[in-house]
């Protein structure tokens, strides 16, 4: 049973990382600006003039999309895992009058904030550089925020198992040169599942395995259209089974990590 | 009798390690409990448990007759923690720091308001209420921990080391502030390895030695008891007295 009065203290801790990730808007605008800008013209114009196909940077943008929200989680769960091993400013959370696992939970909405909120630049950054060819008119609005929010709160619980399975700077970064970054990159990125599929059916049903497919495949839905793309639901329904996957593995990671009650 | 705080045969284990050996201690309203020894007897991790920061291997603390498990959260709003090293957020002015902690307490805004301003007063940070934290200086700080665990009117504070590492005239000035909470009737669990520091502010001083209490009494019986002028020689008697054992 969710006790009010400690939902109520959660709130008011969601709120102050809200207000001081707001008082920040100016750099986290920048900080959602250059990487987008730069592979957005290169995928764009570039690789087009190398012999890729001309909507290939139409297709880039929700790739940036999807990556830069997922950077921003794992820049916040960078942070995170420092403090395990330094300040350890988590246990002032840990005293107030709520659980651990509200606290858990409070984290995982704060980082799928900050990966949602200013990352959406990416699309008017697409639409600058990219003109008519990143069309907004198979835009569905609800499928759109509905699969990009469940996105973000997947990036956000996979951060925040990332480092509480890692406990410490060095571990994290580890942890992300060898699994989440050639994941983030290997799994849609570059292509949609079916020309995965059609290049090695092996290889297309490895990825349905991991994650990172259904985000990227569920976005471009919501802002492309449903042809050419894995099915929208089963993107939203696996999107929710990793974080629930996610979020429980790492709220016993949590719990062993930082020892509480 | 129940009392206000009693730590009932506590131990914590960590790996092969025993940081508490089957500690029992009770703690009465309104008096400033000091647990002192030196470093590793355990004082931190005994002052984490009963903060219900970390749990116990073992054992139970109970609050006012009742476990702080069966209602943690009860217990919590009934408790301010120090910790040992600042832990604030980065972002935050003094101010917000003190407008937050009243928020997570559910106090109404403008009651937090009226109690902050009179923080701010009592603990002579009016001059950094918009400044962040990571200008103050270390007495400062510690002046911003203990003002933070007070905004709620806790019943209990737990001061673990309020004053490791400040100069000697700022540790005086954080004593009296400490001073003062028992004259507000705030029940005090202070933990240090200063003597002289338990000494001058404890009402009771449980001596703790690797994970073990040794004694617990009053500065001035112990002093008598050993035969010493100060509560510095008792101690050095008593780490002695452990290390011919």
């Amino acid at each position: 049973m969710v006790n009010s009065r400690a939902f109520q203290t959660t709130c008011w801790l969601l709120w102050r990382d809200v207000k001081l990730f707001l008082k920040d808007w100016y750099n986290n605008i920048l900080d959602a600006f250059f990487w987008p800008v730069v592979l957005i013209l290169a995928n764009g114009y570039i690789l087009p003039a190398m012999g890729m196909p001309e909507d290939y940077g139409s297709f880039i943008v929700i790739s940036m999309l999807i990556i830069m929200a997922s950077f921003t989680a794992w820049s916040a769960a960078n942070e995170f895992a420092a403090d395990f091993e330094g300040s350890k400013s988590i246990g002032y959370e840990l005293t107030l009058p709520l659980s651990y696992k509200a606290v858990f939970a409070k984290i995982i909405i704060q980082f799928a904030f900050k990966a949602a909120l200013f990352n959406v630049v990416t699309l008017a950054i697409g639409k600058v550089i990219l003109g008519n060819a990143f069309s907004f008119a198979q835009f569905h609005t609800f499928k759109f925020i509905l699969v990009y929010l469940i996105a973000c709160t997947f990036f956000g619980s996979f951060a925040i198992w990332a480092a509480a399975l890692a406990g410490n700077v060095k571990n994290f970064m580890r942890v992300e040169l060898r699994l989440a970054g050639p994941l983030f990159f290997i799994c849609g990125y570059q292509a949609s599942w079916y020309t995965l599929y059609a290049l090695s059916p092996t290889i297309g049903k490895l990825m349905l395995l991991t994650p990172w497919i259904y985000a990227y495949e569920g976005v471009r839905i919501g802002m492309f259209g449903q042809e050419g793309y894995l099915n929208y639901w089963l993107c939203v329904a696996m999107l929710m089974l990793f974080i629930s996957l996610f979020s429980m593995h790492g709220l016993y990671l949590f719990k062993k990590r930082l020892d509480c009650v | 009798m129940s009392h206000f705080l009693s730590i009932q045969q506590i131990s914590k284990q960590y790996g092969s390690h025993r940081a508490l050996d089957t500690i029992s201690l009770d703690i009465n309203s309104g008096e400033i409990m000091t647990l002192l020894g030196a470093n590793g007897a355990g004082k931190t991790t005994l002052s984490s448990i009963i903060a219900s920061l970390i749990p116990p291997t073992s054992g139970d603390v109970v609050y006012k007759g009742q476990s702080i498990y069966n209602d943690l959260i009860r217990f919590r709003t009934e408790l301010g923690f120090c910790p040992q090293k600042p832990n604030f957020a980065d972002g935050l002015t003094v101010k917000e720091h003190l407008i937050f902690a009243g928020r997570y307490y559910l106090m109404d805004y403008k009651t937090i308001l009226e109690r902050v301003d009179q923080l701010l007063d009592q603990f002579d940070l009016g001059a950094y209420a918009g400044k962040s934290p990571a200008i103050l200086s270390g007495g400062y700080k510690q002046r911003l921990l203990i003002a933070r665990a007070l905004v709620h009117n806790p019943s209990l504070i737990i001061l673990d080391e309020p004053t490791v590492a400040l100069d000697p005239h700022i540790r005086h000035q954080l004593w009296e502030i400490i001073k003062q909470l028992k004259h507000n009737n705030v029940t005090v669990l202070l933990t240090t390895h200063y003597i002289d520091e338990a000494e001058v502010l404890s009402d009771r001083v449980c001596v703790l030695d690797k994970g073990s209490i040794k004694l617990i009494d009053t500065p001035a019986h112990l002093m008598s008891s050993f035969n010493k002028s100060n509560l510095e020689e008792v101690f050095l008697q008593l780490m002695n007295e452990g290390t011919d054992e």
